[in-house]
């Protein structure tokens, strides 16, 4: 897989599972302050993390200040950067749109969507690429249809989302500043003509009281949790089960664990490693540590979804998928766990039953060892999965 | 009727002994706190809904019986809010409850 050689501990995978250093640092203790500039902390041991997501009157989600000092910049409607009241406010604009009642009335266009995909994949012909032609159009398409952008728009944020996840200071590249100001288009025209989406719905149910600003952070905020994350839970998804045939013989045979299924590899491949940074607002004696007011804290979710801890039965790092559906970290945890939860629980049913069905005999159509890894985008994923049935 | 009553506390559950087999458990949810994840209805529908206005949590029921115990716990430890409560029904429940964490 591909590495820099900088890559911080919590970045950095064997394949799917995490590097024997990162369990020895989790052996030792619940978190540990990485060498030099931030985050002042990283927390691996799952109670701990649990503790600081559902503490957002001490942990605060406003971004931290640039390396440089500089203050970031401000950006409306961005849910995952608002603590509070703010964060409730625009948390519940939203909320009535992803019940899980709502996402079961959009089954049906997710069902369609898998369906031509799969047609696609399958004239791709053998071997022939999932991420390429299912995993990313799926989630892309899906999330189109939920927010009411224009398919042109899409192919054109899927461009320059493929810069943002090259790994470049996300909110300085050029690719950033435009792929907000489509958003901002998407606002602006959405308000003369609400359509049936999630942005015409803002403007149509709350008129004035959300700004365009606004509309274009919720928005983006949405499809910065949607897209990729559930492209890539998809490709590495599949990768998990084609690397564990017993698991993918047991799904096959009993279908009904979908559910299941879905929720474990949701927990097994974590693909996004850390939530986004938490900074203490005072003083919090935590897991035997002192994070001092100002400190930067970063929760490894993958870490804690997959690093044994105290009161685990010893099985955090074997994929099961039968297994009890926990508590698991991969949506997070607190008042900014993942709106989307339902939405993408939903699309991994839909796409994995779509794909399991259409294609009896599938495997990889290369050794694990070829594949490259997505070390640097904000979620963990594989660039291509070549696959064969 | 098993005596799932008598199982572990966990920090969600309220102390049920004393009430036996028969003993029914209140269903408190917080609606301040709850953030609409969803995880409640999707996993126990039986017990939890949401809200078509607010997406929020709307519990089905006001209290259940012990062979609901189990379930009701994993709603309570999964509810990534916090925001899902049970309590001793002996009609004080009902006098507001407690996040106990």
């Amino acid at each position: 897989m591909t590495q820099s050689f900088e890559l911080p501990v919590d970045k950095r995978r064997d394949v799917l599972d995490p590097v024997p250093e990162l369990l020895e640092l989790n052996a030792r203790a619940p978190l540990f302050r990485p060498p030099g500039g931030m985050p002042h902390w990283i927390v691996t041991d799952r109670e701990v993390v649990r503790q600081i997501l559902a503490d957002a009157e001490r942990f605060s989600s406003m971004p931290p200040p640039e390396p440089d000092g500089r203050k970031p910049d401000p950006h409306p409607g961005s849910l995952l950067q608002t603590d509070g009241a703010e964060h409730s406010r625009l948390r519940r604009l939203v909320a009535p749109m992803f019940t899980v009642r709502q996402m079961k009335a959009m089954e049906p266009m997710m069902a369609r969507i898998v369906e031509q995909r799969l047609e696609v994949l399958e004239r791709a012909g053998r071997p022939a690429d999932l991420m390429r032609h299912f995993a990313r159009p799926v989630s892309g398409l899906i999330l189109a249809e939920l927010i009411g952008l224009p398919r042109d728009d899409l192919s054109e944020l899927s461009r320059l989302g493929d810069h943002r996840a090259s790994g470049h200071s996300p909110r300085r590249h050029p690719a950033t500043s435009e792929y907000v100001g489509h958003f901002r288009k998407l606002a602006a025209a959405q308000r003369r003509d609400p359509g049936e989406g999630l942005a015409g719905m803002l403007i149509r149910e709350h008129g004035d009281a959300v700004s365009d600003e606004e509309v274009a952070g919720i928005c983006e905020s949405v499809a910065n949790g949607s897209i990729e994350n559930t492209a890539e839970t998809i490709g590495l998804g599949v990768l998990a089960l084609l690397c564990h045939p017993d698991q993918l013989a047991l799904l096959r045979e009993r279908p009904a664990l979908m559910d299941r299924a879905v929720e474990e590899l949701l927990r097994y491949v974590s693909v996004v490693a850390s939530v986004s940074p938490r900074t203490a607002l005072v003083d919090v004696e935590i897991g035997g540590e002192l994070i001092k007011a100002g400190e930067v804290v970063s929760c490894s979710v993958f870490a804690a979804n997959r690093c044994p801890y105290g009161g685990d039965d010893g099985t955090a790092d074997r994929l099961d998928i039968a297994r009890e559906p926990g508590n698991h970290l991969a949506l997070g945890f607190g008042v900014h766990f993942c709106l989307g939860a339902a939405l993408a629980r939903l699309q991994l049913r839909i796409a994995l039953t779509g794909l399991l069905e259409r294609f009896p005999g599938l495997r990889l159509g290369a050794g694990v060892e070829e594949l490259r890894f997505r070390s640097l985008a904000p979620q963990f994923g594989v660039e291509t999965l070549p696959v064969l049935w | 009727m098993a005596d799932t009553a008598h199982t572990a506390d966990t920090a969600h559950t309220a102390d049920t002994a004393g009430t036996a087999d028969t003993a029914r458990v209140g269903i408190r949810v917080d609606r301040d706190s709850c953030v609409g994840s969803g995880a409640c209805a999707l996993f126990e529908p039986e017990f939890f809904d949401q809200s078509e206005d607010d997406g929020l949590v709307v519990p089905r029921a006001r209290e259940a019986g012990p062979e609901a115990l189990p379930a009701l716990r994993r709603a309570a430890s999964r509810c990534p809010a916090r925001a899902i409560a049970l309590v001793p029904s002996d009609g004080q429940g009902s006098a507001g409850w407690d996040r106990s964490d």
